[in-house]
């Protein structure tokens, strides 16, 4: 991944594949669903927080990619973005508190490899740091950082999911990354001078 | 490219310059390169996005077969609607792409057909008109196709 670079190969399948959902083929559904369905969960768990919400959001996604394909047009829109703009829409419509389970899941992500304990600890201490900024901050603001981080999109792509200018976004991401900053700072990650 | 510049690029984007602008790279690489001690501020941030990445959701094969099935049930009992004009499902994309200048044919067929489908309506509503043969006469001697 690089950069703001657009299309690539796998445009041309997911326009074909579109074009037969368009028609009525629940077999090409399949295809495209297996293709887009994991990183469809990824972003809504992303912006929600909570897994159970997140799996309801990628169905309610792909149904409506089921039962409005003929509106997609092929050129004007990569399906890519177009699936993010409805998963980023549906999960910024939740209007319920993010249950949020980033923190727990952030101790198993500690890797102990030959490090000694204080490291480890250490940077368990900043996993924790980083899921509470995540936690706290607004929804926009994790979205951002899913599509970007998260999933890898270019800056533009990333933008276009949301359906918002560049310069946007990048306040979006400039805002969380602060707020991130700020919660690292607290358990004494120097990153001061480097984020101010 | 400014130091102010840099940072910012590097505090909204990450310490990957490959993931930052394409237009901004290469100034960033030579301004790195005349500035080395901005290395250190972007190994720092590195390990911040290395913290990032830690907290992304994990989607597990189960799971992802899971909601697969679910959808597969729902979809198979929801029909999709039809569109009351199926032409326009294939004529628009053609006519969209026409219109960004990136395939003339379409776009000449489109005009083309419309130009045709003109006269044809025009001749028609003259034939339901015509009260005699004079005035067929008249309407296909003294008239033009698209004119009045």
């Amino acid at each position: 991944m690089s950069g703001d670079q657009g299309w690539d190969g796998r445009e041309t399948l997911d326009d074909m594949l579109m074009r037969q959902v368009a028609d009525g083929d629940g077999a090409a559904f399949e295809v495209l669903a297996r293709r887009h369905l994991r990183r469809a969960l990824a972003v809504a768990q992303g912006v929600v927080g909570n897994p159970n919400d997140a799996d309801e959001i990628a169905q309610e996604a792909f149904m409506r990619v089921w039962q409005y394909a003929d509106r997609w047009t092929p050129g004007r829109a990569r399906f890519s973005t177009w699936l993010h703009k409805i998963v980023v829409n549906l999960s910024l419509d939740r209007r319920r508190k993010p249950q949020w389970v980033a923190i727990e899941a952030a101790g198993e992500l500690v890797d102990d490899g030959a490090r000694p304990a204080s490291d480890v600890i250490a940077r368990k201490e900043h996993q924790l740091a980083v899921a509470r900024a995540l936690e706290d901050i607004p929804a926009r603001q994790r979205a951002a950082i899913t599509l970007f981080y998260f999933e890898g999109l270019s800056g533009k792509d990333a933008a276009e999911g949301m359906g918002i200018s560049v310069a946007a976004f990048e306040q979006l991401l400039l805002r969380a990354r602060r707020a991130v900053k700020a919660e690292l700072a607290a358990v004494g990650f120097l990153a001061d001078e480097v984020l101010s | 490219m400014t130091e102010r510049e840099f940072q910012r690029l590097m505090v909204i984007y990450g310490a990957e310059i490959g993931r930052w602008p394409v237009a901004r790279q290469a100034d960033a690489e030579k301004w790195l390169a005349e500035n080395p001690k901005a290395r250190t501020a972007l190994g720092r941030m590195a390990e911040m996005d290395r913290l990032l990445l830690g907290a992304a959701p994990l989607i597990s094969s189960a799971r992802i077969d899971g909601v697969f099935d679910t959808l597969s049930r729902e979809t198979a009992l929801i029909s999709q609607p039809r569109s009351r004009f199926p032409v326009a499902r294939f004529v628009w994309p053609q006519w969209n792409l026409a219109l960004k200048g990136g395939n003339w044919a379409p776009k000449g067929a489109i005009y083309l057909g419309l130009f045709f489908l003109g006269c044809a309506a025009n001749v028609a509503v003259r034939l339901m008109a015509a009260v005699s043969p004079l005035d067929l006469w008249f309407f296909g001697n003294l008239s033009l196709p698209l004119g009045g």
